[in-house]
C-alpha cells in the first residue's frame, strides 16, 4: 500500500476503475474531495484512486459534528442544497416582469413537489444567513482573525456578504408586491451611499426597478454570486489545509474521514427534516402581484437595510455621517487582523466592542422594523 | 463704502418713486369722478355706507376691466357707493348693460344727492323685487339671447319663498337673497352663491341652526352629517336644491318623498310601491322614506335597521317586526356566508392554491347580496329571501371547493411524518454502518 | 449469502432502505421536471374572452392564449361551444367554416364537428373541449 508498489496496480474487484486510471489520473479529478471541504490535509494525487481514498478514509480527522465546527458545515450543506433547488425552480421561472410572478406562481401552485422546492428554497435563504453569519461572529469572539488566518477571515467576511446580496437579488425575482417595493427602498438606499452607491447601482442595472434590473439581478443571483461563493468556498479549503482547523477544542473528538463522510449524510437529512418541517408548518406565504403604481403599506427596506433607510428617510443630517461610518466600519473589518497584529492589548479590546456595536445595530434594525411597520 | 451708499440711496429713491402693484394711490385719476367742489372730500367714512365700512371693513376693489364696465354701468353712482359699485362690477349685469338706474331708478349723472335721488328706490320692498327681476328674466325677447330660462319668476311664485314675499314676510327668501343684490354671478362661477358647492351655505341662512343666523330646526348640521352631506357618489348626492327643488321649492308633500328619492334610488322606490308600504294615501305618517331614512339625517343602513325601523310604527313582536327580523338574518347569513368564503380564498391565495374562478364567483355572490338591499323596500319576505339564499349558495359553493383544495395540503403534513420516520430509520442504519465499518 | 443471521438482514435493509430513498428522490425529481408547456401553467384557469352580446349568431372568435389558442362559437341564441384551435395532427391551427359548422384544417384538409369529433381528415383524435360558462353577460370558457 504505498509508492513502491507497481504504478498499475492489480486489477481487484472490478476493471472499470482501472480501465479509468489507465487513461486519466483519477485522484486529480477526485481532488475535489480536498478542494471543497472533504479532505482536510494535503493529497497525493500521484497514487491510484483506490489507494487515495483507502488512505483518506483511515486518516484522522477532528469531529466535525460537534459545535461550533458544524456551522460551517451546515453552511456547506444549505449551500447545496440551495443550489439544488435553485436550478430547479429555474427551470420554471421566466425572468420577465410579466412572466416572473405567474411563473413563479405556477411551480408554487401547479408543478408536482414544486411548492416543497420553493418553500425549501424560501426558507434555506433564512437558515444559510443565519448560518453565515453565527459562524462569523463565533470566529469574530474567539479571536480567530489573527495570523495566519487572516485569509480564511476575509474569505468569511465576503461569504456574508455574498449572502446578503444573494437574499438581495433573489427577492426581486418572484416580483410580488413586497418583494419588488422592498427592492426599490433598497436601491434608493444603496444608490445613495457615498463611493459604492453608483457603483453597485451599474452592475444593478438601474436605480429604477425594470426589466433590465430584473434580468441582471436574475443573472447575478443565479450565475454570478453562486459562482462567487463557490470560488470562496475554495479560497476557505486552500488556506484551511495550509492553516488547519482551529486548535480551540469545543470540539473533541477524533474520527476518520469515512466518519465524517457518514456525518455529512447524518447532517444533510437533518437539514432537510428541518427545512421539510418548516415548508409545511410555517410556510412563507405567497402574495400579490408586483404593481408599479400601488405602493403597499407596511413594505420596507430589507432588514439589513433598514437602518440605513431610516436615516435617510427620517433623519437626513445624519446621512453623510451614517455613510462614511458604514465605509469605515467595512474596512476596519477587513482589515481587522492588521489592526490588532502584535497587539494583544489593542485585540482585547476590540472584540468587546465589536460585540457591542454588533448588538448596537441589531437593536437599531428592531427598533426600525417597528418604527416602519405602520409605513 | 460710499459707492454703497449712493447705490443704497438711489435704490430706496427708485422703490419710493415708482408706484407698486396695488396702490392706488399714484394712479390717474378716472375721468368720470371729477371731484366738483360742492361734493365732500371725506377725511373719514361718512355716507350711506359708512356704517357698514365701519363694520366689514375696506371692499377688495375690482379688477381694472370691471372697473371700467362699472363706471360705464354705474355712472356717478358710485362716487358715494363704492362698494355697492365694486360689488356690481364683479358681477354678470354690469357687462351687459344694466345699470344702477335701470333697478333703482333716480339718475346717475347728477352730482348732487339730492338730485341724484330723485325717484329713486333706495330698497324694493320684499314683494317687489321678483317683479323687479323679472321684469327681465320673465320676458323671453329679453332673455333669448342668452338662451336663459324665463320661467323662474312663475316657478318662485308657486313656492313657499313667494307667497310670504308677496305678502311682504321679512323672512321670505326672494331673488336677492340667493343671487345677491348687485353681485349677481352665474352660477358657473364658483364666487357665485348659487355655484352648486355654495348653494347649501344660503340655504343655511335661513334654514340652518338659530346660533348661526338660521330659523329652522338644524336641518342643515343634520344634512352635513347624513350621508348625502358627505358629497358622496362623486360629488352628485343631493344638496338642499336637489330634493327641494330651485325656484319653485317647496318642502316635500308627504305623499310625494318617494318621487323625489326615487329620482336616484330607483330600484327602492320600485320596490316600495309593489309592496306592503304602498302609498294609498298621502298621510303625513305614511310609511315612505323619510319614516325610516329620515330626511335630513340619513345615515348608511346596516341590516340591523330591519330591526329597529320597525318597531317605530309595528308592536314588537308583532309578524311586521318578525317579518323585519327574518329579513335581516337571511341577509346577515348570506353576507356571514361570502365572508367566510372570502377568508378562505384569501387563505389559499397565500398558499398559493388556485383561486381564480373564486373570485369571480364571490363577485357574482356580492351581486346578489346587494340586490337584497332594495329588495327589502317591498317589506315582503320573498324577493328578499331569494336574493339572499343565492348569494348565501354561492358562497357555501365557494367555501366547500376552496376547502377541497385546501384539503391538499395537508397532504403535505402526512409527507412530513413519512419524511421524518424515513429519516429515523435511515439515521439508525447510518449509525449501525459507521459502528461496522469503524470495526472493520 | 450462506448466512442468514441479524447481520446481514441488517446489511440487506440497510441497502434496501438506500435503494428506495434513492428511488423516491429520482422519482420527485422527474415528476418535477417533467416537461409540460409553460403556457399551460398555470393549470386549470378561466379565461374572459368577451361580454355575450358582441359575439354574433354563427362567430367563432379566436383566442390567441400563447400555446393554448381556442375558439368559442355562438350556436344559437344561448348556446356556446369552446374547443381547442390546434389540428391533432400537426398543430396547425385550425379555421372555423361557418357554412357547414366545422372547423377545417389548412394543412392537410382534417375537419371536425361541433363536438369535437373528427369528420374527416389525416387527424385521429377529436378536438379538445371546453367549459364554456356566461356569468354577468361576459363569456368565460375554462382551460
Amino acid at each position: 500500500m504505498s509508492a513502491d508498489d507497481d504504478p498499475r496496480p492489480t486489477p481487484a474487484r472490478s476493471g472499470l476503475i482501472e480501465w479509468f486510471e489507465r487513461r486519466l489520473q483519477l485522484s486529480e479529478l477526485f481532488s475535489f474531495l480536498s478542494h471543497f471541504g472533504f479532505v482536510y490535509t494535503p493529497l497525493d494525487t500521484r497514487l491510484p484512486l483506490r489507494e487515495l481514498l483507502r488512505q483518506v478514509a483511515s486518516r484522522p480527522v477532528s469531529s466535525y459534528l460537534r459545535w461550533p465546527r458544524v456551522l460551517g458545515f451546515a453552511t456547506t450543506v444549505l449551500f447545496g442544497v440551495m443550489t439544488v433547488t435553485g436550478v430547479l425552480l429555474a427551470c420554471y421561472y421566466q425572468p420577465t416582469p410579466e412572466a416572473a410572478y405567474a411563473s413563479t406562481r405556477a411551480i408554487a401552485r401547479d408543478v408536482p413537489i414544486g411548492w416543497w422546492v420553493r418553500q425549501v428554497h424560501a426558507w434555506g435563504a433564512w437558515l444559510l444567513l443565519a448560518a453565515v453569519v453565527a459562524r462569523l461572529a463565533r470566529f469574530f469572539l474567539e479571536g480567530l482573525y489573527r495570523a495566519p488566518r487572516e485569509i480564511l477571515w476575509w474569505s468569511m467576511v465576503a461569504m456574508g456578504w455574498v449572502v446578503v446580496q444573494l437574499d438581495f437579488t433573489g427577492r426581486l425575482l418572484p416580483w410580488t408586491q413586497s418583494g419588488y417595493w422592498s427592492v426599490t427602498r433598497g436601491l434608493e438606499t444603496v444608490a445613495g451611499l457615498p463611493l459604492v452607491g453608483p457603483v453597485l447601482t451599474w452592475i444593478g442595472g438601474g436605480a429604477a426597478v425594470n426589466e433590465v434590473v430584473l434580468l441582471r439581478f436574475h443573472v447575478l443571483h443565479t450565475m454570478v454570486l453562486p459562482g462567487l461563493f463557490m470560488a470562496l468556498f475554495f479560497l476557505t479549503f486552500a488556506t484551511l489545509r495550509r492553516v488547519g482547523l482551529t486548535t480551540v477544542s469545543h470540539a473533541g473528538g477524533v474520527t476518520t474521514s469515512r466518519d465524517h463522510f457518514f456525518s455529512v449524510v447524518l447532517l444533510f437529512v437533518l437539514v432537510i427534516g428541518v427545512l421539510t418541517t418548516l415548508a409545511v408548518a410555517l410556510p412563507l406565504p405567497f402574495l400579490r402581484a408586483a404593481d408599479p403604481a400601488v405602493t403597499p403599506k407596511g413594505v420596507t427596506a430589507p432588514w439589513y437595510l433598514i437602518v440605513p433607510a431610516l436615516v435617510r428617510d427620517r433623519l437626513p443630517l445624519l446621512w453623510w455621517p451614517m455613510a462614511a461610518l458604514f465605509v469605515a466600519s467595512t474596512l476596519v473589518v477587513f482589515f481587522l487582523p492588521f489592526l490588532v497584529r502584535g497587539d494583544d492589548r489593542r485585540d482585547a479590546l476590540v472584540r468587546p466592542l465589536g460585540l457591542g456595536l454588533g448588538v448596537l445595530w441589531m437593536l437599531l434594525t428592531v427598533a426600525g422594523l417597528y418604527l416602519e411597520r405602520g409605513r | 463704502m460710499s459707492r454703497l451708499v449712493r447705490f443704497v440711496a438711489l435704490a430706496a429713491l427708485i422703490a419710493a418713486v415708482v408706484p407698486r402693484q396695488g396702490h392706488g394711490a399714484a394712479a390717474p385719476p378716472a375721468p368720470a369722478a371729477t371731484s366738483p367742489a360742492t361734493s365732500p372730500a371725506p377725511t373719514r367714512a361718512v355716507g350711506p355706507g359708512a356704517a357698514r365700512l365701519a363694520r366689514e371693513g375696506p371692499v377688495p376693489l375690482p379688477r381694472a376691466e370691471e372697473l371700467d364696465a362699472a363706471h360705464a354701468a354705474s355712472g356717478r353712482c358710485g362716487v358715494c357707493h363704492p362698494r355697492e359699485r365694486a360689488d356690481f362690477a364683479r358681477g354678470q349685469h354690469a357687462r351687459e348693460g344694466v345699470r344702477c338706474v335701470s333697478c333703482h331708478r333716480g339718475s346717475d349723472t347728477q352730482a348732487e344727492p339730492a338730485a341724484a335721488h330723485a325717484g329713486m328706490t333706495a330698497r324694493p320692498s320684499r314683494a317687489a323685487v321678483a317683479a323687479l327681476c323679472g321684469s327681465c328674466h320673465s320676458d323671453p325677447q329679453k332673455m333669448g339671447p342668452y338662451g336663459l330660462p324665463v320661467d323662474e319668476e312663475a316657478l318662485y311664485r308657486t313656492s313657499e319663498h313667494g307667497r310670504r314675499a308677496s305678502q311682504n314676510d321679512a323672512h321670505a327668501a326672494t331673488c336677492i337673497d340667493c343671487h345677491g343684490a348687485h353681485e349677481s354671478l352665474p352660477a358657473s362661477d364658483p364666487r357665485s352663491l348659487t355655484h352648486r358647492a355654495n348653494r347649501d351655505q344660503v340655504c343655511a341662512r335661513c334654514h340652518g341652526a338659530p346660533a348661526a343666523g338660521g330659523t329652522g330646526a338644524d336641518v342643515m348640521a343634520q344634512w352635513r352629517a347624513s350621508v348625502h352631506g358627505a358629497r358622496s357618489a362623486g360629488g352628485k348626492s343631493p344638496g338642499c336644491t336637489g330634493c327641494h327643488g330651485v325656484h319653485g321649492s317647496a318642502p316635500t308633500a308627504a305623499g310625494d318623498v318617494g318621487k323625489v328619492c326615487g329620482q336616484c334610488h330607483g330600484a327602492e322606490r320600485r320596490y316600495l310601491e309593489t309592496g306592503g308600504h304602498a302609498a294609498t294615501d298621502a298621510r303625513p305618517d305614511a310609511p315612505q322614506c323619510a319614516g325610516c331614512h329620515g330626511s335630513h339625517a340619513i345615515h348608511a343602513q346596516t341590516p340591523d335597521s330591519l330591526v329597529t325601523s320597525c318597531v317605530r310604527c309595528h308592536r314588537s313582536g308583532s309578524k311586521e317586526d318578525s317579518l323585519g327580523r327574518a329579513m335581516r338574518d337571511e341577509y346577515s347569513a348570506a353576507a356571514e356566508a361570502i365572508d367566510v368564503a372570502a377568508a378562505l380564498v384569501a387563505k389559499a391565495d397565500a398558499i398559493p392554491v388556485p383561486t381564480e374562478d373564486y373570485h369571480a364567483r364571490l363577485d357574482d355572490a356580492r351581486r346578489s347580496l346587494a340586490s337584497a338591499r332594495p329588495a327589502a323596500h317591498s317589506v315582503a319576505l320573498a324577493p328578499v329571501h331569494e336574493a339572499a339564499h343565492q348569494a348565501h349558495a354561492i358562497g357555501d359553493e365557494v367555501r366547500d371547493s376552496v376547502g377541497q383544495k385546501m384539503g391538499l395540503v395537508s397532504e403535505r403534513w402526512l409527507m412530513l411524518i413519512v419524511y421524518w420516520l424515513f429519516a429515523g430509520l435511515l439515521l439508525v442504519v447510518l449509525h449501525r454502518w459507521r459502528r461496522r465499518s469503524s470495526a472493520g | 449469502m450462506s448466512v442468514l443471521n441479524a447481520k446481514t438482514l441488517w446489511t440487506w435493509a440497510s441497502r434496501a432502505l438506500l435503494a428506495v430513498s434513492g428511488v423516491a428522490v429520482i422519482l420527485a425529481v422527474s415528476l418535477y421536471l417533467r416537461p409540460r408547456e409553460l403556457a399551460a401553467l398555470p393549470g386549470e384557469e378561466w379565461v374572459d374572452v368577451a361580454p355575450l352580446d358582441s359575439l354574433l349568431l354563427g362567430e367563432a372568435r379566436l383566442v390567441q392564449r400563447d400555446a393554448r389558442p381556442f375558439y368559442v362559437v355562438r350556436v344559437d341564441e344561448s348556446r356556446l361551444v369552446s374547443v381547442s384551435a390546434l389540428c391533432t395532427h400537426l398543430r396547425c391551427t385550425l379555421r372555423w367554416e361557418r357554412s357547414e359548422h366545422a372547423w377545417a384544417c389548412p394543412c392537410h384538409g382534417d375537419r371536425w364537428n361541433l363536438s369535437g369529433a373528427v369528420i374527416r381528415g389525416p387527424a385521429t383524435r377529436p378536438l379538445e373541449t371546453h367549459t364554456v360558462s356566461v356569468r354577468a353577460g361576459e363569456v368565460w370558457v375554462h382551460l
